[in-house]
């Protein structure tokens, strides 16, 4: 890049035969200048990348008609032919489009210089900046729903700051993680939830780490899934890797961005369309069909009538990037704040961001790139979730609740906020003594805490006496890694044959501490502090400490760029593992093998599809036993007449060691009609072997608790596709239509060392040999249909069906005219999987009904006082409901669609926007929507309001304000 | 390779060198809240060590041990719904309790050996001799004990030594001998060997006068105590193994004031289990058993009980649930002033008039798990299978005499065990002899085995109701498919037949007992 700036400030010189090539290449539909594009003349061997106002010059092109091509990842390739005359300049602009489906560019693969994508064996999935861009979201994880392949983000937050979890192609593992690991600029980040944010404290919404990051501080994602793609993590990585890279800055003057988002969001009607009420959320005014003899309004009802409002959210945020030739900058910060929609004081989300990259290029072949952020965020949290203390429990349970008289204020005496501060900071140091031989150093430190207070001040409803809790977590991550790879010709064989040697090593250290303290009677009006330590009814400390370190070594070979065929290993330790596990040898090997063939390189290849490439990969990647797990612990008891004792605590497993998770996978990726349809399909199937699993020991071996054993294994197998349709294109009008279907089914193998036994994960979900996992398992209807019956249950236990969906396709639209105005929209469905509603489930055994179960209960009613034919027009899964009401009752099929967003952009005319005071070089406006309409069969309370989604693996609707939709306008503006 | 190709590979070498330094050199998981294993090998807490294997036996013998054994000897009577299935002998393999006796016996031997095992190795790290240090031999006591209560208790068994088949101890061969099933006089053997290792030591101790110079006047420290300890067991085992002379040669070594007591209990609640049973709770009563119906008059100061109430018809029996009304209260008496709840007139679930047992008062009273005085009844065991009744007598009145009491006439007959006693012939009176002097401390178990006791064989049951469960319907439920009755505790269903491979499949966990009437 930087020869190619000298190039493009030096004096064009004009040479005989040739003349010079320039032009500018902007994203189409925003305008956006876009820099580090490849331009280049075919066959010529002549190409620039593209400076950060998008300008790019090319010197000596020879006369004639040439063929130039700009590609940018991210982006669908754009290629002109133009004339070239000597020694007069060409001029050629390029307006490149999004592209959902990303053929080519590089990637990274955990060695020290990126890949090709055509030297990759695996899929990997990608999002760029453009992209996040041009999306009305808050958080990584919208970005990633439905947009990245093999991602599954559960439930949608509805109170503001809560994150979701996000899982890669399925549940990976029982007692590990099942969150992928998330680097930022090569550095591990705290992304999981908070612990303590749990739904005892807030209904079951939690903050993460990953939906702190700013998304406009992102340059791309990439979603690397799966073993076959992870070996070169090692431990800890088997549930797959989200690489993020932050914005860099560019040379060139100071170039300025602000976004200012307005937002609004609305809750629509709640629960059944049969209650007017909504259940008492949108309407307490009156009693509704629970209950019909109430005319008058609950005793806090809202003003408005209605205990939802409309919220309200705001965001602002300026970058700054540029520099010279030797350092470059990228300086960013941002402020946000958001309203509930719960007609509630005291809730929301703030968040402050601020982040500092910079980049020296002052020696020659040293890249030296740190990165630092900070944020800073606090969340007044609503109780919800169940129980007596519960806000939306006490609305839905109308004159049923717990609170006194009815006055459902009185849960918002309670106070539960939550401030999280993330410091991350790295260095990538990137060196090249010589043209085909890298070395890679990325250093890191990612320190973030939270402190989560909850008090009940003195005469709270529920315990007059007052209570405070003050739970406090810090988390550091120390990322050590280095990479060298050494690039050549195979000796001995011609210039066809290449050959990639990388090798490097890696340490981790990972912290998780933690201090909680429980005080009683201690709170006071305007008293927040204490001494009597007498009050302190529980005080905990933790701190676990793990280490992982290891070394990979990988070789690739290429063939005409056309074959690729890579093998590597890992070689790992981490201090989790059995002192006896790694004794002889002290690393554990993970294998990767890989292969890919572009056929449509060959000459007999049909030209209408341009590029296919065919792959496969096999790889191995593992996931430790918890910290502790393998120590023989003691535990001090004070005994008889004051004496100390040592009783064993953990008899320790010295032979405890990882899951290891083996995974094939192969696919294809290609394009037809000159790009315009692009596709990639990757079948998967996967084995976890050595799984982590409770097991009873025999009563013979003394220890009347269960441990962690390396028995357990499990299976998986899915396929994924995409495909990218550039529907219409001239100069005007670009239609696109992209989308993308995943399958996933994970089945539980062996359990434990009783085959008998099988795993409750909560909400009747359920690990069970043989099943798919999890699985919602419980006593089945054998009569669901039947009229004027009662429901007759199974005798055992029967499969529902998977509690996780199977099945997920998006579908997306993308209309540009006159590469100005942009319109998106995009779908998203999930299917095939089963959820049970707590929501409605819990009111009918709790007697205060629901509002679909009115007749059916005075039917029933009627039947047990002896008229047996009051039933007679009700199915047995309606009584069952209605009457019975337990969770497999309201256990369904969740099966849904939405319109996920709507996207209107307008770029101003520049003339305009040149003339508004500022300097502004480019505004655009957009308006953004989220969640305006969706189709469910799910009979319940909604398919994605799901309680605890971020914290916990099983599922379950209700409880918790189902997701609003979201309407923004964003004003963005360059200078 | 030149110097420059040197200076481009230094990174790498410096980096790979750092992380192998890191990964290769002692990174251990740190975790707070625990004490970790190492820390423990000091010479000043070694003692604290051998204190908490002594836990390990409080929480096998206080919790569970002698409180359904002494069910199932007739010492007490259950409320129906607090187990009174033990009363019954009718232990099957679906009762937790009798597994955690069995899942406890184990771990009690096999901490023991474990920390036994590390004493060893700070003796040789300290310089000093473990074949005379008195902690070690201690510790054998322990797992020698462990051992001759599963031997006492169980029909078979497997001893595994700890997690894994003894995965945690270093030695192998026939000591740690894991896995497979076992009867009963294979686990004794066991206890036998186990004792005479701690005979060893505490002898070549007592020998050297060595100490425990943390805590050198606590008694079970004290070489000579380990071993009488070791001759008791062996004593016992022996018997068991029917070596009448070798059980009366160890015996005769163990004076009549030896006692080696269970100590070391964790908090009050599990301090003295039968302080906790009787006095918070009533889940036991004496009323019933045989000590409050066919020794209810006889005044001997081994077995101290006391009226709290009485059915109001003075009907002896149960069989029905009584109103409050219908019990005379004798909350005066002794014994009957202390409990938690109301009803301290009658058992905590209400069936059964209260008799509170006087022998367990305070927290700090101490069950007696080996004494010179059963070492007397074994002797008079000895005695009378040689037809010596007059030493058998006389072993007896050593006893007697020791509490105080007057001395019986020898009797006329050998006779045959009879229940409730005979008062004229020799087994009868060897056998409340016995359960005077051995009430509530869950030594009888092993007799009843070895006698096949009446009590067993249906002459517990006092009237027919008592035969009948409250549906009518007879007890026990669980008979085996045969009709027969075990005299011996079957393998836990559970935590061994379902998850245990080498026992899984076999006759000892054949699916013989009906499952449920937990009471």
């Amino acid at each position: 890049m930087a020869l190619a700036l000298a190039l493009f400030t030096a004096a064009p010189l004009i040479a005989q035969q040739t003349a010079q090539l320039t032009g500018t290449v902007t994203s189409r539909g925003n305008g956006s200048p876009l820099a580090d594009v490849q331009v280049s003349v075919t066959g010529t061997g002549l190409g620039q990348l593209t400076n950060q106002d998008g300008r790019f010059l090319i010197l000596n092109v020879p006369v004639g008609e040439q063929t130039v091509t700009a590609q940018l990842i991210g982006y669908g390739a754009g290629t002109q032919t133009v004339n070239v005359t000597t020694g007069v300049p060409v001029v050629v602009d390029f307006a490149l489009s999004i592209r959902a489906v990303q053929l080519e560019g590089m990637v990274v693969t955990g060695t020290a210089t990126g890949a090709s994508r055509r030297e990759v064996g695996n899929s990997i999935d990608l999002v760029t900046a453009e992209q996040i861009e041009a999306l009305p979201v808050t958080t990584v994880e919208d970005i990633l729903r439905g947009r990245t392949l093999g991602v599954t983000v559960s439930g949608q937050a509805s109170q503001p700051g809560a994150g979701q979890r996000v899982l890669l192609r399925g549940v990976n593992s029982i007692q590990g993680r099942n969150e992928p690991l998330v680097y930022i600029d090569g550095v591990r980040m705290m992304s999981d939830a908070w612990e303590g944010s749990n739904g005892s404290m807030n209904g079951g919404e939690s903050a993460t780490g990953l939906a702190g990051i700013d998304p406009r501080d992102i340059e791309r994602i990439e979603v690397i899934k799966g073993a076959a793609a992870s070996t070169l993590y090692g431990t800890e990585a088997a549930a797959g890797v989200i690489q993020i890279f932050t914005k860099r800055g560019r040379p060139g003057s100071s170039r300025w961005t602000a976004n200012m988002d307005q937002t609004l969001t609305h809750v629509g009607h709640v629960g059944p369309e049969e209650d007017p009420t909504g259940l008492h959320l949108n309407d307490c005014t009156f009693g509704g069909p629970l209950r019909p003899d109430q005319t008058t309004p609950d005793p806090d009802c809202p003003d408005s009538g209605s205990w939802l409002k409309t919220g309200h959210g705001q965001k602002f945020d300026v970058n700054v990037r540029g520099g010279s030739e030797d350092v470059t900058y990228f300086l960013s910060t941002g402020w946000n704040k958001e309203r509930g929609n719960m007609n509630v004081a005291n809730d929301g989300s703030s968040n402050f961001n601020l982040r500092g990259n910079f980049q020296f290029e002052t020696f020659q072949n040293l890249t030296v790139r740190l990165n630092t952020s900070y944020r800073r965020q606090h969340v007044d949290w609503i109780p919800m979730g169940t129980g007596n203390e519960s806000l939306i429990e006490n609305i839905t349970y109308l004159d049923d609740g717990a609170t006194t008289e009815n006055h459902d204020l009185l849960t918002m005496d309670k106070e539960s906020t939550q401030t999280i501060q993330q410091m991350n900071f790295s260095a990538n140091v990137s060196w090249l003594p010589v043209d085909n031989f890298r070395h890679r150093l990325n250093v890191g430190l990612d320190h973030s805490n939270s402190l989560y207070y909850t008090s009940r001040p003195w005469g709270y409803f529920d315990d007059p006496e007052g209570t405070r809790t003050r739970d406090e977590e810090i988390r550091r991550y120390i990322t050590l890694d280095y990479a060298t790879s050494f690039s050549s010709g195979i000796p001995g064989l011609n210039q066809d044959f290449t050959s990639v040697l990388s090798a490097g090593g890696q340490y981790s250290a990972v912290e998780d501490s933690g201090m909680r303290v429980d005080v009683n009677t201690a709170v006071g009006p305007g008293n927040w502090e204490t001494d009597d330590y007498d009050n302190i009814t529980n005080y905990n400390e933790d701190y676990s400490g793990r280490h992982q370190g290891g070394f990979f070594f990988q070789s690739q070979l290429g063939w005409k760029n056309r074959l690729f065929l890579t093998a590597g290993v890992r070689a790992d330790s981490h201090s989790n593992f059995g002192p006896e596990l790694t004794h002889d040898y002290f690393f554990l090997m993970y294998p990767k093998v890989q292969a890919t063939y572009t056929v449509s390189d060959h000459s007999w290849w049909p030209s209408i599809w341009e590029t296919s490439r065919i792959r496969a990969a096999y790889g191995e990647s593992g996931e430790p036993p918890p910290p502790g797990e393998s120590l023989i612990t003691w535990r001090t008891v004070t005994a008889d007449e004051n004496t100390l004792v040592y009783q064993i605590n953990n008899g320790g497993n010295k032979v405890i060691g990882p899951e290891i998770t083996k995974e094939w996978e192969v696919g294809m990726d290609g394009s037809f009609f000159l790009g315009r349809v692009n596709y990639t399909a990757t079948a998967y199937k996967r084995r976890t072997e050595d799984g982590l699993v409770y097991v009873w020991p025999p009563s013979s071996n003394g220890l009347e608790e269960q441990y962690l054993r390396n028995l357990g294994s499990w299976k998986a197998k899915g396929f994924e596709t995409a495909l990218d349709f550039l529907v219409y294109d001239n100069i005007d009008v670009q239609v696109n239509l992209n989308g993308r279907f995943q399958w996933n089914k994970t089945t539980m193998g062996v359990l434990s060392n009783d085959p008998t036994d099988d795993y409750y994960v909560g909400w009747d979900q359920r690990y069970k040999p043989g099943v798919v996992m999890p699985a919602f398992l419980d006593y089945k209807i054998q009569n669901p249909d039947a009229l004027g019956e009662l429901p007759v249950y199974s005798d055992t236990m029967e499969v529902y069906g998977p509690s996780y969906p199977p099945y997920e396709s998006s579908l997306g639209l993308g209309l540009t005219l006159w590469n100005r105005l942009n319109f998106d929209t995009f779908f998203l469905a999930q299917w095939g999987h089963i959820l049970t509603d707590l929501q409605a489930s819990y009111m009918v055994q709790d007697e205060i009904g629901w509002p679909t179960c009115v007749e059916t209960v005075a039917a029933k009613d009627a039947y047990d006082a002896g008229d047996t034919g009051a039933i007679a027009n009700f199915t047995a899964a309606q009584i069952a409901r209605c009457t019975r009401g337990y969770r497999e009752d309201w256990a369904s099929p969740a099966d849904f669609v939405r319109l996920g967003t709507v996207t209107a952009s307008y770029r101003l005319h520049e003339g305009l926007v040149e003339k508004l005071p500022g300097g502004f070089q480019q505004a655009t406006v957009q308006l953004q929507a989220m969640n305006l309409w969706h189709w469910t069969n799910f009979p319940g309370f909604h398919p994605d309001a799901l309680y605890g989604s971020a914290a916990w693996v099983d599922r379950a609707a209700g409880f918790v304000v189902p997701p609003p939709k979201r309407f923004t306008l964003n004003v963005r503006l360059n200078f | 390779m030149n110097m420059s190709a040197i200076l481009r590979g230094l990174p790498a070498l410096a980096v790979a060198a750092f992380i192998a330094w890191t990964t290769g050199c002692g990174i251990e998981t740190q975790v707070t809240g625990i004490t970790a294993d190492a820390d423990i090998s000091r010479p000043d807490l070694m003692h604290v060590l051998a204190h908490g294997a002594n836990l390990e036996l409080s929480h096998l013998h206080l919790i569970n041990y002698s409180h359904f054994t002494a069910a199932a000897t007739d010492e007490v009577t259950n409320g129906y719904n607090s187990s009174g299935s033990y009363r019954r002998r009718a232990v099957n393999q679906y009762q937790q309790r009798p597994d955690w006796v069995y899942s406890q016996t184990n771990e009690s031997g096999w901490v023991a050996a474990y920390a036994a095992e590390r004493m060893m190795d700070v003796n040789e790290d300290n310089g000093t001799d473990p074949g005379t240090d008195p902690l070690i031999a201690h510790m054998r006591i322990n797992s020698a004990l462990a051992m001759q209560w599963l031997a006492e208790g169980q029909c078979v068994a497997c001893v595994n030594w700890g997690p894994d088949g003894g995965e945690l101890l270093k030695g192998s061969g026939d000591i740690y001998d894991p896995g497979n099933v076992v009867d009963s006089d294979s686990i004794m053997q066991t206890a036998i060997t186990w004792a005479e290792m701690a005979e060893t030591v505490a002898q070549a101790a007592a020998a050297a006068g060595r100490t425990n110079e943390y805590e050198p006047t606590w008694e079970h420290f004290i070489p000579e105590n380990s071993l009488n300890a070791a001759y008791a067991i062996q004593a016992m085992g022996y018997l068991w193994l029917e070596d009448y002379a070798k059980a009366d040669e160890f015996a005769a070594k163990v004076p009549i004031d030896f006692v080696w007591n269970l100590y070391s209990h964790e908090d009050n609640s599990w301090r003295n289990r039968w302080v906790y049973y009787t006095n918070q709770w009533a889940l036991t009563t004496v009323w019933g058993s045989a000590v409050g119906t066919t020794f209810r008059d006889v005044q001997d100061p081994r077995i101290p009980w006391s009226v709290c109430g009485e059915y109001k018809d003075g009907l002896t029996v149960g069989g029905r649930r009584r109103s409050s009304s219908e019990y005379d209260r004798f909350l005066e008496n002794p014994g009957c002033k202390s409990y938690s709840y109301s009803g301290r007139y009658r058992t905590y679930d209400g069936d059964l008039p209260n008799y509170a047992q006087l022998k367990y008062t305070s927290w700090d009273d101490e069950l007696v798990l080996l004494s010179g005085q059963e070492m007397k009844l074994v002797r008079a065991e000895v005695a009378l299978r040689a037809g010596n009744l007059g030493a058998m007598t006389g072993f007896i009145n050593d006893v007697r005499a020791f509490h105080g009491l007057d001395p019986i006439d020898v009797p006329a007959t050998a006779g045959a065990l009879e229940y409730p006693n005979a008062e004229d012939d020799a087994w009868s009176i060897l056998d409340r002899e016995s359960l005077f002097t051995l009430w509530l401390d869950g030594r009888r178990y092993a007799n009843f085995r070895r006698w096949q006791h009446p009590f067993w064989t249906g002459g517990h049951y006092k009237t027919p109701d008592e035969a009948l469960d409250n549906a009518g319907q007879p007890r026990p439920k669980y008979m085996r498919a045969d009709g027969s009755l075990d005299y011996c505790m079957p393998l836990p269903s559970s935590e061994e037949c379902n998850i245990n491979p080498l026992v899984r499949d076999t006759q000892w966990c054949a699916k013989l007992y009906a499952p449920g009437d937990g009471g």
